[in-house]
């Protein structure tokens, strides 16, 4: 359909008899004839005037749409059943007669699970801690992978670079950590590199936790930067599991670390 | 005894925790998942908070959302919902200064984090619905956008949402004073607010019009009206300046 831009609006058809208003509602839901179509391309005056049907249709469905909706989260309060009873009777009423409002929450269903087995994190009659232990279960056997020392050594120990030429590695054939020690004032200081042949990169903005086997002090922690590096600087001489943790999961363990002056 | 959970690593309180799952519900104790929690979103332990997250975002994703793959086609993923969900909790124990009164066991504060997710997921769908309308309604046979994208507002502009709900209220009064009958009241809904298609309002409605036919001519009469209505036309200027 072709519009051509005068500076006056055409005042009689074309081609009469002008088309219907019947018509012209008929090309809004493109359900006219060959013949009306043809019209329009031929009569500016037709065509004016769907335009003009046309656009305070769209005028009114843009300013008015869903504006009587309830807010989404209390579709999906409503889901949960989290709403006073008053809030309930308005959002059932208002779901009766408007099927955009019923496919949200159809979504919210179809997204979220809240069968009886799952609202167990929700229900107090059922403790959460049984999902925390497949949760825990699940995370050690799909992120946490445990380091080794190199050359099989049954535990990594590690020394100052006085007494200890090279780095302590710690492998498991895709992801090496590499510590070094070294004295300072505020103690010991070591230096950690990562280096994950798998996932460039996974490491950095991660952290560091070193749990101390031979006292109760809190773990020390330290962040891991863009380089995946990380250094510590003021634990003691004893023996310590290492946790390494990445933003998106993934876990390094390294157990029974020892350090020596 | 009780133990002084504050002197407790965050991999023991892990470990005491997952301990508990294996106890009967009378002599579980659900204090150490519960100050790991406390530990991440109170004191603002940031390595306790990095170790909840990890831990509630797989039992959000092993338990919570049933069909992740339902997002594989759209641009955020159940990933996306879950780190943004998290979030927004985080944000909420700053904004609001949520405390452990709030919260008086675990099973609670997950409660709590399913309901955010929920409002996320919520959120995003109308969000992406809006917006789907807004640019079916700003194209012309031609293709060509009548409106450009960047003046299709958000949707969720707070400074004039006072203002634009008070025009609406007051355009459905004046729609409902106008439309008398029931039967033009219920499709002004559908084919104005909800947008609906012919197919789909004789589904929901066939007892009011048995044909497309029948919505066209009922639609013609409702235009009609509207448009000769001062008062309608005015109000929907002053609608359309708040956009």
């Amino acid at each position: 359909m072709s519009r051509s831009r005068k500076n006056q609006m055409p005042t009689k058809c074309a081609a009469p008899p002008a088309l219907s208003d019947d018509e012209l509602y008929e090309v809004l839901d493109d359900d006219a004839s060959p013949q009306v179509l043809r019209h329009l391309e031929i009569c500016e005056f037709c065509s004016e005037r769907l335009d003009k049907i046309r656009q305070f249709e769209r005028s009114l469905q843009l300013g008015l749409h869903r504006f009587d909706c309830p807010p989404s989260d209390q579709i999906a309060d409503y889901f949960h059943q989290n709403l006073t009873m008053w809030e309930t009777g308005n959002i059932q009423a208002h779901l009766e007669h408007c099927p955009l409002c019923q496919k949200e929450l159809k979504y919210l269903q179809t997204f979220l699970a809240l069968d009886e087995e799952d609202s167990a994190l929700s229900s107090e009659s059922i403790s959460p801690l049984d999902q925390v232990q497949r949760l825990v279960n699940q995370f050690a056997d799909q992120v946490v992978r445990l380091l080794t020392p190199e050359n099989n050594l049954a535990y990594g120990v590690l020394k100052t670079r006085r007494a200890q030429e090279q780095p302590l590695i710690y492998t498991n054939g895709l992801v090496s950590l590499t510590l070094s020690l070294e004295k300072v004032i505020e103690g010991l200081k070591i230096t950690g590199t990562i280096l994950d042949r798998e996932a460039e990169g996974r490491w950095r903005d991660g952290h560091v936790e070193v749990i101390s086997l031979s006292s109760d002090r809190p773990p020390f922690q330290a962040a891991i930067d863009e380089d995946e590096m990380f250094v510590m600087d003021t634990l003691s001489p004893g023996r310590f599991n290492i946790n390494i943790y990445a933003v998106d999961g993934h876990i390094l363990r390294l157990q029974d670390l020892e350090i020596q002056l | 005894m009780t133990d002084d959970l504050s002197q407790f690593s965050v991999d023991h309180l892990l470990d005491r925790c997952a301990e508990q799952a294996t106890k009967k519900s009378e002599i579980r104790e659900d204090q150490y998942c519960f100050e790991l929690v406390r530990r991440a979103f109170l004191a603002w332990d940031e390595f306790a908070l990095k170790h909840v997250l990890h831990m509630y975002r797989t039992v959000w994703s092993k338990h919570w959302i049933r069909n992740p793959h339902e997002l594989d086609t759209h641009p955020q993923t159940a990933e996306d919902f879950k780190n943004i969900a998290f979030n927004k909790v985080n944000e909420n124990f700053i904004r609001q200064k949520k405390t452990m009164a709030d919260f008086p066991d675990l099973s609670r504060f997950l409660g709590y984090l399913k309901t955010i997710l929920s409002h996320e997921v919520g959120a995003y769908y109308r969000k992406r619905e809006v917006r789907e309308f807004r640019l079916r309604k700003t194209k012309t046979d031609d293709g060509d956008d009548t409106e450009k994208m960047d003046q299709i507002p958000a949707g969720d502009d707070s400074s004039q949402e006072v203002e634009r709900k008070q025009i609406w209220q007051k355009i459905d009064e004046r729609v409902k004073a106008l439309l008398k009958n029931d039967a033009d009241q219920i499709l002004f809904n559908c084919w104005i607010k909800l947008d609906l298609s012919h197919d789909e309002i004789l589904q929901h409605y066939s007892h009011l019009w048995h044909n497309k036919n029948d919505i066209r001519v009922a639609r013609q009469r409702i235009q009609r009206k509207l448009e000769r209505d001062r008062d309608f036309l005015e109000l929907l200027k002053d609608l359309r300046e708040r956009r």
